[in-house]
């Protein structure tokens, strides 16, 4: 700093002092000649030098201090992403027991498997490959049930004949669990 | 995420018989050389974009596959032969 304030007291744009080309000195001698415009102090390089090493060092300790709080805060981040994704994907066991209000009863539980995908609920059951949605995981199991009296009538009004091999396993699968009141 | 929208375009594409006697859910039925091979549930109301990530599962393809369906990556011909070498559907 204390180059750059001598420079800022004595300044002389004189042209006419300043030396021609081909006369260029040593930088001793040169700095005692420029000495007149500027007053640079002579040791300016070394000045420069050591201000740019201070400036480092600062700029490293305060990479330090900060870098790893950095580093916890990014992987806090990724963390709650983690969680968050889980959380959605966690699936949930629901025994149905009941066909109510439909025309139609259990014989043996259904075990649907209700999971929360974008949002939205859906309730599966795996063993007769049907599935529902809704906005709530309620609503979702109720309209399972729907789906398992409807899908059960349709394959019902269907001649084996006209059934492919897919439809003919999920109509013997239905069939053992549900059955006409 | 395959939407309720997807779910329409294969309908549509799959040539499938809406069955409205459900409350909530439609259901497409999909037919093969008239055989009933699969069919799918489609949510009813207005919002084209609710989830229907369930219907790879009934229409058995992958999610990747079952959007590549409803995009027109995959024709139904395709879809067909894929179901033939799985078994769902059986040469005649």
């Amino acid at each position: 700093m204390q180059a750059l304030k001598t420079r800022q007291k004595h300044y002389d744009y004189r042209l006419e002092a300043w030396p021609e080309i081909g006369q260029c000195e040593p930088s001793g001698q040169l700095f005692g000649k420029v000495g007149e415009f500027f007053s640079v102090s002579p040791d300016w390089e070394a000045q420069v030098s050591g201000l740019l090493a201070s400036l480092t060092h600062d700029v490293a300790q305060a990479w330090h201090r900060t870098a790893p709080m950095q580093t916890i805060l990014n992987e806090t981040l990724l963390l709650k992403q983690r969680v968050t994704a889980l959380e959605e994907a966690a699936s949930v066991i629901v025994p149905i027991t009941s066909l109510v209000p439909f025309d139609y009863e259990l014989v043996k539980p259904v075990m649907a498997v209700v999971k929360q995908e974008h949002g939205s609920y859906v309730a599966t059951f795996f063993d007769a490959n049907l599935s529902a949605s809704g906005d709530t995981d309620v609503e979702a199991i109720i309209n399972l049930k729907d789906t398992l009296v409807s899908s059960l009538e349709i394959l019902l009004e269907h001649s084996e004949t006209r059934l492919g091999p897919a439809m003919l396993r999920q109509k013997a699968t239905l069939l053992e669990f549900v059955r006409h009141k | 995420m395959i939407t309720k929208q997807h779910a329409e375009d294969i309908a549509r594409k799959l040539r499938a018989i809406i069955d409205k006697r459900a409350s909530a859910h439609d259901r497409a039925l999909i037919y093969h050389e008239d055989k009933l091979i699969a069919h799918f549930g489609i949510r009813r109301g207005s919002n084209r974009n609710i989830p229907h990530d369930y219907i790879p599962k009934e229409i058995h393809m992958s999610p990747r596959d079952t959007k590549q369906l409803a995009e027109c990556s995959i024709t139904s011909q395709q879809w067909i032969q894929r179901l033939k070498e799985k078994g769902i559907i059986l040469d005649a």
